[in-house]
């Protein structure tokens, strides 16, 4: 509940020092998870359209992305 | 760089420093991560506390000094605990894995920032001047307060920290000629 708290709270925080980090840390955060779950999938067998599907972007742009993964 | 110089303690505290800023998940080792492992000492433990400083609370300060490569304060104030993800992803992903790719590769290896560098260097010329043929945590200490004293006010938290810490290695290490 607490945490719930810090989000709501923080989401919109009037800092734009800590407003801007909080973005760019997640944007950190979600590049590096991409990489690791891009090479999950591809090691499961995925294709690069269904995991293109699920990421939300075309085929094209998650291969130009990720195409050193394999 | 000048290894062979360091004595037994100086050279495990520069192994030290790097655990620490592997710890610390910073992606460079820093003048603060000097200190931190020079506080192994316990003479020198003893010294910080003289001026007020406590391990822990020095541990908490480098902390947040560290090149993380994520903003673990700002993730937190997402209610996002850094550590539990890595924590995650490690049990299913192994050692490291949420570390930047191109610093696994280098089996752990982690650069010195230029504060660092600057401080040892510093340590190698007290050493010299002191007419050691070892540098010592001592000399070690006062290379760090030549290099960054400013740093070592902020990370001990005390005013003109640094220039209190001198007075005490110097006196040290007058004892130690004497």
């Amino acid at each position: 509940m607490a945490e719930q708290w810090t989000l709501a709270d923080q989401a919109a925080n009037p800092d734009p020092e800590m407003g801007l980090r909080s973005v760019r840390a997640l944007r950190d955060l979600a590049e590096r998870l991409e990489v690791l779950q891009v090479a999950n999938a591809r090691r499961s067998g995925w294709s690069w359209q269904e995991i293109a599907n699920v990421l939300r972007v075309t085929r094209q742009a998650v291969h130009k992305k990720h195409r050193d993964i394999g | 760089m000048m290894f062979e110089r360091f004595s037994r303690q100086a050279r495990s505290a520069v192994v030290l420093a790097q655990e620490e800023a592997r710890d610390l998940h910073s992606e460079r080792i820093k003048a603060g991560h000097l200190l931190l492992a020079l506080a192994s000492d316990k003479e020198v433990a003893a010294a910080f506390a003289d001026v007020g400083c406590e391990v822990a609370n020095l541990r908490g300060r480098v902390a947040r000094d560290s090149d993380q490569e994520f903003d673990t304060e700002a993730l937190a104030s997402l209610g996002i605990d850094i550590d539990r993800v890595r924590a995650s992803v490690e049990l299913h992903f192994g050692e490291g894995a949420l570390d930047r790719p191109a610093r696994r590769w280098r089996g752990g290896h982690i650069p010195f920032h230029r504060s660092a560098k600057k401080s040892l260097e510093c340590s190698l010329r007290e050493a010299v001047w002191w007419g050691s043929k070892d540098i010592d945590v001592w000399h070690m200490l006062l290379g760090v307060i030549r290099a960054e004293p400013s740093t070592v006010d902020d990370l001990i938290g005390a005013d003109r920290a640094h220039e209190r810490l001198r007075q005490t290695a110097l006196r040290k290490l007058s004892e130690r000629a004497a």
